[in-house]
């Protein structure tokens, strides 16, 4: 479990990040950070990480105060992934960059040699990209690396920051779903990005920030719900969630939601006032059927 | 007939060192005041596309060149990269990569000065960009002390301000966040409105693209799969496997099995779904 307390953070430059923001983080969660550009969500994550260290309050993980944990023990609780992965990657081949966190561990040599074949097989990196230079792939296979590295070191809370930018649809839905999978596992996934469409589709919860600031924190159908705060912080729903509150006046949050719910409402419609030859009644139509 | 301004003849193109072409037998008329998406999922050559447009293939990029290109009727081959860059600009996806200056005002200069253009001229031209792109208030800050969309609003001035007759953009909103896309779609609409640009535009945000593109080009598999006009590429688009991310109403109304005609901006299938 994470808990952030009351944290505030300035920049150098005298830019205040973040200003007394709190939040409870239950192990096995599956959360969205939204918010325009420099609204804070990145610092945020970054204090969780340990990569930044919040000017005042604090943040517990396990109940232990993030101050008193060696780099290592980290490492092992938090993994951060970059937005951009060539600000991580420092290796000369893919193996040696998947393998570094586990080399850093200093895990036996086996156990290495068994985290980088599973890290890079979820991660979708092929064998034959091993002794190839992270440089010379493409940018989303790059990513991958940079995911793959964080996974060797299996930490239990996963933070990606903006997984989806500049993959195209079927490499979003792969790099998602695959977080998805480790979140089955009860790994607790955070994510930051402005692809609303994913968030729909994966996020359970969604922390909405504006200024530094936590403007909602809800689950994803209550934030998408909240016009105006929304609205406020410059945030747009899925098209497809104005789109079903328009038509239907109903908060859908993914295309598969509207088409399904949509039916089940006709159908009850339907129901409710059958016409007399109803085709559904005269299957044997049971009415429990067609409920919720 | 118009004449095309660029055109691609049996074009194909394979980079140095690479196994396969990456643009295969590319036959492509681009006419003034075409608004052209550019879609297709990475890999497929749709960048590959773009850097032809303006001679960084063959000039910047080594490799092997099948067929050819004619831009503003030069064949490709025969002139040279600052000469198509004059009449072709280009955008990249990330501002930060093509800044050069501490400020933003000499960001807009630095083009108008290497094209060693009068004073006169240089001063009406900045005033015009200061205009047209909103940038009064920070026209002394440093172009990365500036939000994402007005980064990008800023490198797309200093695109604009030399004048091209064509600009290419590839994924001009990648990096932005939703409100800075929609910024940038509105400013290559009026672009297009107001000063007859050609745009030439690689975006996988479809719901954004298809708000200002009149036409499509699909590229898939180093080929292009579709070229025309917007209805059609919606209505035959192959929605059972989804390449590419589209508009989350024509998705929809193509599962209710709307066979011709498929929205794909918000208010028309808000429209249609009431009928």
């Amino acid at each position: 479990m994470i808990e952030v307390k009351n944290i505030h953070f300035w920049y150098p430059d005298g830019t205040n990040a973040l200003c007394d923001v709190s939040l409870e983080i239950q192990d096995g969660e599956f959360i969205a950070l939204i918010g325009q550009n420099g609204s804070g969500k990145t610092t945020f994550a970054k204090c969780i990480a340990g990569i930044l260290k919040p000017t005042k309050g604090e943040i517990l993980i396990d109940g232990k105060n993030l101050k008193n944990f060696r780099r290592k023990e980290i490492a092992e609780k938090i993994g951060y992934v970059f937005q951009n992965p060539d600000h991580q990657l420092f290796s000369n081949t893919c193996e040696k960059e998947i393998s570094s966190g586990p080399r850093n561990l200093k895990l036996p040599l086996k156990e290495i040699k068994r985290r980088v074949e599973i890290a890079s097989e979820i991660a979708g990196v092929d064998r034959k990209l091993f002794n190839k230079h992270p440089f010379f792939l493409s940018k989303g296979l790059r990513q991958r690396v940079a995911i793959a590295s964080i996974l060797s070191m299996q930490p239990k809370a996963i933070i990606v920051d903006e997984p989806t930018t500049g993959q195209d649809f079927k490499q979003s839905i792969s790099v998602m779903e695959f977080l998805k999978k480790l979140n089955q596992q009860k790994h607790t996934i955070l994510i930051i990005t402005h692809e609303m469409h994913i968030v729909a589709k994966y996020a359970k919860r969604v922390v909405l920030f504006k200024d530094g600031k936590i403007l909602q924190d809800a689950s994803t159908k209550e934030v998408f719900e909240k016009r105006d705060s929304l609205a406020k912080a410059r945030v747009k729903p899925p098209q497809i969630t104005i789109f079903s509150r328009r038509v239907l006046n109903k908060t859908f949050l993914t295309c598969e939601e509207f088409l399904v719910k949509r039916k089940l409402e006709v159908r009850s419609q339907k129901l409710e006032n059958p016409p007399l030859y109803s085709p559904l009644l005269k299957k044997g139509g049971n009415r429990g059927d067609y409920k919720n | 007939m118009k004449n095309p301004i660029i055109e691609f003849k049996n074009f194909s193109w394979k980079y140095e060192n690479a196994q396969d072409f990456s643009l295969k037998n590319i036959n492509l008329k681009i006419f003034e005041g075409d608004i052209i998406g550019v879609v297709g999922a990475n890999e497929q050559g749709k960048t590959t596309l773009l850097r032809c447009l303006n001679g960084l293939i063959p000039f910047n990029w080594r490799g092997t060149l099948k067929g050819g290109v004619r831009i503003f009727g030069k064949d490709i081959l025969q002139g040279s990269i600052e000469e198509f860059s004059k009449k072709v600009g280009f955008v990249f996806s990330d501002p930060d990569s093509q800044f050069t200056s501490t400020s933003v005002e000499e960001e807009i200069l630095f083009g108008l000065e290497n094209l060693n253009l009068p004073i006169d001229e240089i001063k009406t031209r900045l005033k015009w960009a200061i205009e047209e792109f909103e940038l009064e208030g920070f026209l002394s800050k440093p172009p990365y002390e500036l939000s994402g969309g007005q980064r990008q609003r800023v490198a797309i001035a200093s695109v604009v301000v030399m004048k091209p007759y064509v600009l290419v953009l590839d994924e001009p909103t990648s990096m932005l966040d939703p409100d800075g896309k929609s910024e940038i779609f509105e400013i290559l609409k009026k672009l297009a409105g107001e000063e007859n640009l050609t745009l030439i535009i690689a975006e996988h945000n479809l719901t954004e693209l298809l708000k200002i593109a009149e036409r499509i080009i699909h590229i898939d598999k180093n080929e292009i799969v579709y070229d025309g006009d917007v209805q059609r590429f919606v209505d035959e688009f192959d929605y059972e496997n989804l390449q590419i991310y589209m508009p989350e109403v024509s998705q929809v109304f193509w599962h209710l099995k709307k066979q011709k005609n498929i929205p794909f901006l918000l208010e028309d299938a808000v429209g249609k779904f009431q009928k």
